[in-house]
């Protein structure tokens, strides 16, 4: 069972129908039990930093995920989910993160005034092909972006970009641990493959 | 490099679907029939619309939403009669990316602000709807349905939006809706240059080039189509393969049916 995490910041139903419709059970949870009894999980995220990283603590959820991290379970961010993998934002005040990524969370600065904010909509995406979670994909992939923040981190840990206004960290990974800045759930599917890639891990 | 967007956008009152002409509402299906002769894979993004205009249910809504969702893997910004954060929460958990918000950003501010410190301004979308009263010459933003004049310009309204905090504009001509006439260009091309925040044309789509001039006359980062026919059957490739043949940046109208066999 794949545990999506339930912390009343995400589009938890939305991640809920892509895996039923690619047939992988799954959970809407923050139950511990179910959690640490998870094969996998996955963090969705819609919302601000530090909001939400309050929401976890408050429901208990930060050390069955640096357990779950610890343990070698494979964990998959999506969006503010995948900000949240990192050490730290400046979004609204300094927030600490889950600190599973070495990398800062900060606003997007298009280097181009004619470039609108926040960032909403497909943008073409170049894949790294021996990421397991683009097995079988072409290298480059349109995804669907909505976001005004993202993630700042080191080249080892890329594994996806996208353009605009510069470059954006479009996806990342660190042993078990997975980040998507894009939406798989709601890019079609090409955004299914990657999830079925990562339920299948 | 980000791309246009192709947009349906889908009104339910009650339990029924509606096509609008002017705001006034005519009843097209119910959700079966929508399931059954909609390609939701050949769309870049909805925008699903509660237009009850008697006691709307927010719950109701979003059990239809729920359902919906199921089906459709693209982006959905979901609104109507939104008032409170609950409200927001109750769309998102029955599948939402986005939060549509109208009257409320002219009649309770501070809720927008409320709402956008917490789920962030991507998630909020404002849907202005702009009609020319009559007796002036100039356009104003209507509330309510179209019904209350709010005195203000569009420009106006779209940078006190975008100061509240929203993050994308779905801007309707109320004078072009369901007409085929075309957007209104002038009206696009004024709050694009208004505002920082992207700007979705919507109201006239009649032939595949008003798609085109919304985006290289308008500047809109997305256009919007709600009548129907132009998504049923393979319509909406041939959209697609015109917008991209007149330049623009389009999503290929193919990819996301040649990785059927990876699924």
């Amino acid at each position: 069972m794949i545990a999506i995490i339930d912390y009343d910041m995400g589009n938890t139903q939305s991640v809920t129908n892509a895996l039923d419709h690619i047939g992988f059970e799954n959970e809407i949870t923050r139950d511990p039990d179910r959690i640490a009894n998870s094969e996998k999980i996955i963090l969705p995220g819609v919302g601000a930093f530090g909001t939400a990283m309050e929401r976890l603590q408050s429901y208990g959820l930060i050390g069955l995920l640096k357990d779950a991290q610890r343990s070698g379970k494979h964990i998959l961010g999506i969006c503010l989910g995948m900000q949240l993998l990192g050490t730290k934002s400046n979004e609204h005040g300094e927030h600490t993160g889950l600190g599973f990524i070495q990398g800062d969370v900060k606003k997007l600065e298009p280097d181009d005034s004619a470039l609108k904010l926040p960032h909403i909509g497909w943008n073409q995406t170049a894949l790294n092909q021996e990421s397991p979670i683009f097995a079988d994909l072409p290298d480059t992939g349109d995804f669907y972006y909505v976001h005004n923040y993202s993630l700042h981190c080191s080249e080892h840990n890329v594994i996806a970009t996208c353009q605009y206004g510069g470059m954006i960290v479009a996806a990342v990974a660190e042993d078990n641990v997975y980040g998507a800045q894009f939406h798989p759930e709601k890019s079609q599917d090409t955004g299914l493959s990657v999830l079925k890639n990562f339920c299948q891990l | 490099m980000l791309r246009n967007r192709l947009v349906l956008s889908l009104m339910m009152r009650n339990d029924l679907f509606v096509n609008s002409r002017q705001f006034e509402l005519n009843p097209v299906g119910n959700m079966e029939t929508i399931l059954q002769y909609l390609h939701f894979d050949a769309i870049d993004e909805l925008v699903f619309l509660n237009v009850t205009r008697e006691s709307p249910s927010v719950d109701a809504f979003a059990n239809h939403l729920r359902n919906l969702g199921r089906h459709c893997f693209v982006p959905i910004a979901a609104g109507g009669a939104v008032r409170t954060i609950d409200d927001c929460q109750k769309l998102l958990k029955a599948g939402a990316d986005k939060i549509v918000i109208n009257t409320a950003v002219v009649e309770d501010p501070a809720f927008v602000e409320q709402a956008a410190h917490h789920f962030g301004s991507q998630c909020l979308v404002y849907s202005m709807d702009v009609k020319k009263p009559r007796r002036s010459d100039e356009q104003q933003v209507y509330t309510r349905f179209g019904t209350e004049n709010t005195g203000l310009t569009p420009v106006e309204m779209a940078i006190r939006a975008e100061n509240l905090g929203i993050g994308e504009i779905f801007l309707t001509s109320i004078d072009r809706d369901g007409t085929c006439q075309g957007y209104d260009i002038a009206l696009v091309s004024d709050v694009v240059k208004a505002v920082g925040v992207p700007v979705i044309a919507s109201g006239g789509v009649g032939e595949f080039k008003h798609m085109v001039e919304g985006i290289r006359d308008g500047g809109a980062n997305a256009v919007s189509a709600a009548n129907l026919f132009h998504f049923i059957g393979h319509s909406l490739r041939k959209a697609k393969t015109y917008v991209r043949e007149n330049g623009l940046n389009f999503p290929d109208p193919l990819w996301n049916f040649q990785s059927d066999h990876k699924l």
